[in-house]
């Protein structure tokens, strides 16, 4: 799909109908706080470690396995909301080095996947987040919706070193970066009385100082269920539909149902997180293609501090 | 002189009489209520109480004729049958869900209710605590029923309740309406509280309750696992504690 295009869906679909969440990372703890549920203005530092099997970025392959941990910092003031996440991955799985034939137009090995085909997700060892969210409420109704409205910008380190397959000789030492863009906002209709909560979003993931450059656009809706309780577990599944750009597969080619059950242990104050994410995904050469994500993580929270009330 | 004076007072008179006659046809003096309970409603039931309008005020309905399942309650307002919903309390029996009243005429309406709340009956509830609103959420069963919520603020006794067809929400944070509040009823104190129980539900119960219930969705915003310690911390200052007492009806011996 033609970016400019995809642009101008993403722009109208705004302005029309209610607004949206985002894809985040299965590993990444929700932020949403309604600003009616705060008596004040919020910091709050939060702590993530755990581990991740058959891990994508923005439903681009990764490889292997990763343990993680993850530092949040959000600063909730008014109706705004502030981020900074910064990601650590621990014993990623690191690209061996890249090798290039002395040819007149330069082949490198191994190749990387060709235009048609799903990319490679990018394979830095860490990634940092800033994220800016506004809350609406429409306070006129007599149970007032509240959306999230927000924009995230990430950016992952790529350092590719390139070497000689004859004499394995550095050749060329490449520092590159894999960022994203993504707008998102919740979203709330009623069919026959029934309350449809999701999030539509927008991102666009793009990679240079590569030797794979690569940039896609995803335009997905995500139709969140509501959560239930069983004992001391609760549940929650999500359905990811939507389009990926730069596949060499126009129209839907993204399904992704996802689950998720959360256990809090009291008296340490942890959340423990189970996350299977089965991402079906269609490209030009693969044709549909299913990835299982597994996540395992906790949560807790390191310091939290209200003030201005 | 005289012949004038006449004049300007008749023609007072006949305005003042036009005015008197049209105010009476748009807004009638009061409104004669109707109630018509089934059989399997009425059974057992001594006292009926109407509640409307979205308050949690039951004002009690006189029978009539006596001994039938019929009741009779008269207002001093004009009741539009289209906007506003009704309900009953059904004297220490439980309570009925929220219905709109047909228009026999402008000052007449008749509603008639099928179905008593289910589950246990608290005859009682007494909330003491920090001045905030309440939201009784009543369910919607039967086709004639109609989404309603019934509120008032508290301190206050509520009666009649019947947490299998409502939900009692507590406005805990002061810039969230009721009907988006905290329901205190899936706290698992008050849910487990028997024939009569005081309890008290902090920020600790509160939290918990909240948390769980913005995942289901209950809390007007899509569905989110929100840290625990930050709804806490919120509901520490002011401190957000209510002091419960429940008086539950015996249960019915067959």
């Amino acid at each position: 799909m033609p970016a400019r295009l995809l642009l101008g869906t993403v722009a109208a679909l705004v302005l029309l109908a209610t607004p949206a969440a985002a894809q985040r990372p299965v590993f990444e703890p929700d932020d949403f706080i309604d600003p009616g549920m705060l008596t004040g203005n919020l910091f709050i530092s939060r702590l993530v470690v755990g581990g991740v099997w058959n891990q994508t970025d923005h439903f681009r392959p990764i490889g292997g396995d990763a343990g993680l941990v993850i530092l949040t910092n959000s600063l909730y003031v008014d109706r705004y909301q502030f981020d900074y996440k910064h990601t650590e991955f621990l014993d990623r799985q690191k690209p061996g080095p890249l090798q290039r034939c002395g040819c007149s137009e330069p082949i490198y090995f191994p190749t990387p996947p060709p235009a048609g085909a799903t990319p490679a997700g990018p394979p830095g060892q860490r990634s940092d987040t800033l994220q800016l969210a506004f809350y609406r409420t429409d306070d006129a109704a007599r149970a007032p919706v509240t959306r999230r409205y927000r924009v995230s910008w990430s950016r992952e380190e790529i350092d590719t070193v390139v070497v000689s397959p004859a004499t394995g000789r550095r050749v060329e030492h490449r520092s590159g970066h894999d960022q994203s863009f993504t707008f998102d906002a919740d979203t709330h209709f009623s069919i026959r009385g029934r309350d449809v909560w999701g999030s539509l979003y927008f991102a666009r993931a793009s990679r240079s100082g590569t030797v794979d450059k690569r940039a896609q656009n995803e335009l997905a809706y995500v139709s969140r269920f509501p959560g239930w309780a069983a004992g001391p577990l609760l549940f929650r599944a999500k359905l990811t539909v939507g389009a990926i750009s730069g596949r060499g597969a126009t129209g839907l080619n993204l399904i992704n149902p996802y689950f998720e059950t959360f256990w809090r242990h009291d008296r340490t104050k942890a959340n423990f997180h189970f996350v299977w994410s089965a991402e079906r995904m269609r490209s030009g050469l693969e044709g549909w293609r299913t990835n299982h994500q597994i996540a395992v993580f906790l949560d807790r929270t390191l310091y939290l501090k209200m003030f201005g009330r | 002189m005289n012949e004038c004076r006449t004049r300007i007072t008749c023609a007072v008179l006949l305005g003042l009489s036009v005015a008197l006659a049209s105010e009476g046809q748009t807004l009638p003096p009061k409104t004669e209520l109707f109630i018509v309970l089934d059989q399997e409603t009425c059974k057992d039931v001594a006292d009926v109480y109407v509640a409307y309008n979205g308050r949690d005020s039951a004002f009690l309905a006189r029978r009539e004729p006596p001994d039938s399942c019929n009741w009779k309650w008269t207002t001093m307002e004009p009741l539009n049958p289209d906007i506003t919903p009704f309900s009953l309390r059904l004297g220490g029996m439980g309570r009925t869900t929220c219905r709109r009243a047909e228009a026999r005429d402008i000052r007449h309406l008749e509603v008639t209710f099928t179905r008593r709340g289910t589950g246990p009956v608290v005859k009682e509830m007494k909330i003491e605590g920090p001045n905030v609103a309440y939201l009784r959420d009543v369910e919607v069963i039967d086709e004639e029923d109609i989404s309603c919520g019934e509120g008032k603020r508290i301190p206050g006794t509520l009666f009649d309740v019947q947490f299998d067809v409502e939900d009692l929400r507590l406005q805990v944070f002061e810039e969230k309406k009721a009907a988006c509040s905290v329901i205190v009823n899936a706290i698992p104190s008050l849910a487990k509280a028997r024939e009569w129980a005081t309890i008290t539900i902090g920020p600790k119960q509160l939290a918990p309750a909240a948390v769980k219930q913005a995942l289901e969705t209950r809390l007007c915003f899509a569905p989110t696992f929100m840290p625990v310690e930050a709804i806490e911390e919120s509901l520490s200052q002011p401190k957000r504690s209510f002091q419960i007492t429940v008086t539950k009806a015996p249960p019915k011996v067959k």
